[in-house]
């Protein structure tokens, strides 16, 4: 708390070389207009907070009378009581003198900020120092100013911070207004967002749609599946028709065909009369083989008979001649290889004279010499081991031995080679034929003339039996020519024979064949007579001329079965069921038209089915869903952002004055709960609340009828503005007090707030020294007054 | 015995945390991301030749669906149809009415699951017999124990197989609530599981598990996701999974990068076999140029460009610690702290934000989801802006 006890002027403004001395507690300066209140007043402020710098606008208080300016204070800081001198203007000087030593501080503006701490001259004026005319000015008082003058005294810094609210805040208002008709980038954030999120809501009756025109998708395709086979069998129909109405054209020309045709008409059939030509061709062949059958049998085949004799007899008896003659011949041959042979034996050469009966001798006996030679061995030996001169006889014996040898030798050798060198056993055989061969050779002689005898006879008895038979006489070998002839004889016999039989049995066919002739001829007749009969004609002729007519006939009916084969056998009841080709092209037309409606139906049931696929297509493959639900959840999450910082904003506003709030002690409403007390009194209960609404201060009276400021008389809006004053001073007072200087506050109050007024000052002023600068000296105690 | 537990195929359902920036060819393969998966299924179920389907539970993603849609279910159950292969299905909280709108009619071979819980016969090729027993949702919501009313292992079949769309929990909570003492005491040879989108097993034998979703949704949904191809060993049903996801989600942290490009390199570096969504966040300290440039995505817009064909960077983030914070301030600390608890713990989103935002924006903000992103983004705000 601090008092201030003098103050020296030098000069300042009007006041020059003064002093006034304070009382502690209620000090009453009366003085006229001009008197110099204000210029002292401002003198105060000066000493604690500087003199005003600026010329100008702003009175710098120079000293009229040309004394130095400024001057000094003497003020008690809760006991210190120092003296503060300030001289000079422009380049002011402060020094401060603790009056108890009279030191002088070192740093003395430092000490005095100190001291002054946490005030500035601009929040003294705020507080402590009011004039009149800042009364008036009750009616621009915000809150905010309040709350910050006493943030900044309960924390220092507060004002940054303050700044800083009052940025975010404004910021933060510029995004979104709370108001329904706010206009701010998240308001109208917020309205599209809601649009958005109403037109996904209402997406989600497309389902309904879609749904729905699924079902109907199904029925049209059922449909118009019926309607396309409805269309399918009317144009069968009518394909039937067309084929009708041209097998009714067919239809006609084959009725009108068969109208013209004679029902009853007999057909010559080609075969009639192929039979009826091949009858008369078959007639005619069986006429002339009669005729030629019955020529053949009156002119009989003879058969000559003189050249048919049988010459058998005399075959068999030349056969007899001719085998004798063969016997002969053998015999000869015989008789010659006889001769031959024995010929052979002697190489050709003449043959040689019989063996003699010596010769015989020789060759039969044996030869003894070796049985001598081998007992003259045999004694010779003995000899030799008994009586050796026995050996001679034994020699004597070889001698002899050897000597017959060899005189047999000579002798076989003569005989040999008379024989032509012929073994001795072969002489001795053919000895026989040797001595036979002459006779031989005459029976030989004899033989060959009964040859030649026979021979010619035979000849000139076959000669000509061969001539009649053809055949040739080359071979001698009768025999076979016989044998020959002999066959030859019986074939030509066997031959005549069956001439002779041929000739009767021919006679006998032919009688036959001409039965056979007959009796096929009188069938063939028949034939004809029935086919004649069948026409009812007489001969080929009339045949021939049926078949004339008949030509025309068929050719008609071929044409009318031709027709008839083109019309469809079931079709033929239809047929015959037309009128005429009028109702039947009516039929058709009408069929027509029912097609051509039913297709049109279809193609609208097609056009209708492809569009609502067309359309579900682009329901099922259209994202539009699935993108506006992920795009409003994007927007959700910005909006959240964006609102988050708004929200943030406006919820650091709200921290940061709460701290501040909280470090200035609640200073504000217990300001705003001291003004109201003040006021209440002022007003003599008048008046029972005061709200501060935002930027605007609202009073409540006793029947709690709200006011603004500006609502409120004149002195009135003075009591509050004087009651947030005291309030204010009040609430600080923990941190800071100085004195009160109010300079002629109280003109506009009536006499019974004034006094009130001044007692409360008065009242006050016991804790806090007050100066209360006034015109009047009315209703104040003297001891306290000063008079300029 | 071969079967399909395939659940949360949630067709058509949106990527949620994707940006605008998306490039169009990604845009596609996004928005068909859930059918994709499910032909996937479809086409292995034909391959494999198994011998049913069952699908507990969110086929569809919502009450709302489109005509491609439709149109793909149909096709494919089609298929299954002609493969004679029969599909087991019931409703979940998110396609609880999806019966009951307008749909193509189910083919021949499909079953849906009553509202009412109900057991189904099916005689295998092999002469085995299945019970299968399940139920379909009627609202969004299912507070009842519905396992209560399940019946106790039939002894008219082989195999007993349970489908059963929920969580754990106790009576009252949404989605109906079971214990696994209640499943393990049916006595039943499987529990097909639907609901929740991670992969899980409750219970080994018999098994009672969750096969997860077919796709995963969102950034949270990381890793390979599919169904479980279900085989009869020695009478015991054992799932093996296989993967059908079309885009795979996958978180990274980076804790030692010093600048953007380091970032950028590594983040490019990332190794991928199929289609992968990639939420980056980086623990590192980073200067205030490049937290800057992060921040106001100038950085991702630059990585984007430079990403291999199969990657995608959803997000890139900065993780801070609110300890960290303003130490250097003229504030006491102490202020700072408690002004931040109070004013979350009076965060009132009809307060803070008019009906004039979104009903799902402020929705968003109320959830857990929204209150991270808040405080994240709070501490990021007062960072950059502290005096």
């Amino acid at each position: 708390m601090m008092k201030i006890k003098q103050v020296v002027i030098s000069g300042f403004g009007r006041l020059s070389q003064q002093q006034f001395d304070f009382t502690d507690d209620f000090q009453v300066i009366v003085g006229h207009n001009e008197s110099g209140k204000s210029t002292l007043r401002a003198f105060i402020v000066g000493m604690l907070f500087g003199f005003p710098t600026k010329k100008g606008h702003t009175n710098v208080y120079d000293p009229k009378d040309g004394s130095q300016y400024g001057g000094s204070l003497v003020a008690d800081f809760d006991g210190t009581v120092v003296r503060i001198t300030r001289l000079g203007r422009t380049q002011s000087e402060l020094s401060i003198t603790y009056l108890s030593n009279q030191i002088s501080v070192v740093d003395p503006e430092k000490w005095l900020s100190e001291h002054l701490a946490p005030l500035t001259r601009e929040m003294f004026d705020h507080i402590f120092n009011f004039s009149q005319q800042d009364l008036a000015k009750v009616s621009q008082l915000k809150a905010i100013d309040l709350q910050k003058l006493l943030l900044n005294i309960g924390a220092v810094g507060s004002e940054d911070w303050l700044e800083v609210t009052k940025d975010i805040e404004k910021h933060a208002d510029k995004q979104f207004a709370q108001r329904t008709t706010g206009k701010r980038p998240l308001n109208l954030a917020s309205k599209q967002y809601q649009m958005h999120a109403d037109s996904l809501a209402t997406k989600g009756n497309e389902v309904t749609a879609y749904v729905l025109a699924e079902k109907q998708v199904s029925e049209y395709a059922e449909s118009l599946l019926q309607s396309q086979a409805t269309v399918q069998r009317l144009t069968h129909k009518i394909q039937d028709l067309h084929i009708l109405a041209q097998q009714y054209q067919l239809y006609q020309s084959a009725l009108a065909l068969k109208e013209q045709l004679d029902i009853n008409r007999v057909i010559v059939s080609d075969a009639d009369i192929a039979t009826l030509q091949r009858v008369a061709v078959i007639s005619d062949m069986h006429h002339e083989k009669l005729a030629q059958l019955d020529e053949a049998i009156q002119t009989p085949t003879k058969v000559s008979r003189n050249e048919n004799d049988d010459l058998s007899s005399e075959l068999s008896a030349l056969q007899v001649k001719a085998r004798y003659l063969k016997n002969i011949v053998a015999d000869r041959a015989t008789l010659l290889t006889k001769l031959q042979h024995l010929q052979n034996k002697f190489f050709q050469k003449q043959l040689p004279a019989p063996l003699t009966a010596d010769e015989r001798k020789i060759i039969n006996n044996k030869d003894v010499a070796l049985p001598i030679a081998v007992v003259a061995i045999i004694i010779g030996i003995i000899a030799f081991l008994t009586i050796k001169p026995l050996v001679i006889i034994a020699i004597l014996m070889g001698f002899y031995a050897y000597y017959l040898f060899q005189s047999r030798q000579k002798q076989l050798h003569r005989i040999q080679s008379r024989y032509g060198e012929m073994s001795l056993l072969d002489i001795q055989s053919v000895q026989g034929a040797i001595s036979e061969a002459p006779e031989q050779q005459q029976q030989l002689t004899r033989l060959e003339t009964a040859i030649l005898k026979n021979k010619d006879q035979l000849i000139l008895q076959l000669e000509p039996i061969a001539q009649r038979f053809q055949v040739t006489m080359q071979s001698d070998d009768f025999e076979a020519l016989i044998g020959h002839l002999n066959r030859r004889n019986d074939q030509e016999q066997l031959r005549y024979q069956n001439k002779t039989l041929l000739a009767s049995q021919e006679n006998q066919q032919r009688l036959t064949d001409i039965k056979q002739h007959q009796t096929q001829l009188a069938q063939q007749l028949e034939t004809r007579q029935n086919i004649l009969q069948k026409y009812h004609v007489t001969n080929e002729e009339d045949i021939d001329r049926l078949k004339l007519e008949n030509i025309d006939y068929l050719r008609k009916k071929q044409r009318y079965d031709d027709l008839m084969k083109q019309i469809d056998s079931e079709k033929l009841v239809q047929l015959r069921q037309i009128k005429n080709d009028n109702d039947l092209r009516k039929q058709t037309l009408l069929t027509q038209q029912e097609l051509e409606k039913k297709q049109q139906e279809t193609l609208n049931i097609q056009t209708k089915l492809s569009n609502l696929q067309a359309q579900q297509k682009q329901r099922t493959s259209d994202d539009a869903f699935l993108r506006q639900q992920q795009d409003l959840a994007d927007e959700r999450t910005v909006l959240i952002d964006q609102f988050g910082d708004y929200l943030v904003e406006k919820m650091v506003v709200k921290w940061i004055n709460h701290a501040l709030q909280l470090a200035s002690q609640n200073r504000f409403p217990k300001m705003s709960k001291m003004a109201m007390i003040y006021f209440e009194k002022l007003t003599g209960g008048q008046y029972v609340a005061i709200n501060f609404v935002k930027e605007d201060l609202v009073v409540v009276n006793q029947k709690g009828q709200q006011f603004n400021v500006i609502e409120l008389s004149t002195g009135t809006q003075e009591q509050l503005y004087t009651a947030l004053r005291l309030a204010l001073s009040d609430v600080i007072s923990d941190i800071i007090s100085l004195p009160l200087l109010i300079d002629d506050g109280f003109v506009n109050f009536d006499a019974p707030r004034r006094q009130i007024m001044l007692t409360i000052l008065q009242e006050n002023a016991k804790q806090q020294q007050i100066f209360y600068f006034t015109t009047s000296d009315l209703h104040v105690e003297k001891m306290n007054m000063i008079r300029l | 015995m071969k079967f399909i537990h395939a659940a949360d195929i949630h067709l058509g359902n949106p990527f949620i945390g994707l940006d605008q920036q998306l490039p169009e060819d990604l845009k596609t393969i996004v928005q068909q991301s859930t059918l994709t998966a499910f032909k996937n299924l479809i086409n292995d179920a034909v391959t494999q030749k198994v011998d049913f389907l069952v699908m507990p539970g969110d086929l569809y993603s919502t009450t709302v669906s489109s005509p491609k849609i439709q149109d793909i279910v149909s096709q494919q159950f089609d298929r299954l149809n002609t493969a004679k292969i029969p599909v087991y299905l019931s409703f979940g909280n998110h396609d609880f009415q999806a019966d009951k709108q307008q749909h193509l009619p189910w083919p021949p071979n499909v079953h849906v699951f009553n509202q009412t819980v109900e057991t189904i016969y099916l005689t295998l090729k092999t002469g085995e017999k299945v019970a299968l027993t399940g139920f379909s949702y009627q609202t969004p919501r299912q507070n009842q124990k519905v396992i209560a009313a399940f019946p106790l292992k039939t002894t008219l079949a082989d195999y007993h197989i349970g489908l059963y769309h929920g969580a754990l929990g106790v009576d009252g909570d949404p989605y109906a609530p079971f214990t696994l003492s209640d499943m393990l005491a049916k006595n039943y040879d499987y529990w097909a599981l639907g609901h929740i989108h991670v992969r899980q097993t409750l219970n080994q034998t018999p098994f009672i598990g969750y096969s997860g979703d077919l796709q995963g949704l969102n950034r949270k949904e990381v890793g390979t996701k599919g169904y479980y191809l279900v085989e009869s060993e020695n009478h015991t049903l054992v799932p093996k999974f296989r993967k059908a996801a079309a885009i795979i989600w996958e978180q990274v942290t980076l804790e030692d990068v010093k600048n953007e490009s380091d970032i950028i390199s590594q983040i490019v570096a990332y190794h991928v076999d199929q289609m992968t969504f990639l939420s980056v966040e980086i623990l590192s300290h980073l200067d205030d140029a490049t937290s800057q440039r992060i921040a106001s995505g100038i950085t991702i817009e630059k990585l984007r460009a430079q990403l291999p064909q199969k990657l995608w960077v959803v997000s890139l983030r900065i993780q801070q610690k609110l300890s960290t914070m303003l130490v250097k301030d003229n504030i006491d600390q102490k202020y700072w702290q408690k002004a931040y608890e109070t004013i979350l713990s009076d965060f009132n989103i009809s307060n803070d934000l008019s009906n004039q935002a979104p009903m799902v924006i402020r929705d968003y903000f109320m959830s857990p989801e929204g209150d991270e992103l808040l405080r994240a983004k709070m501490q990021q705000l007062i960072q950059a802006r502290r005096v």
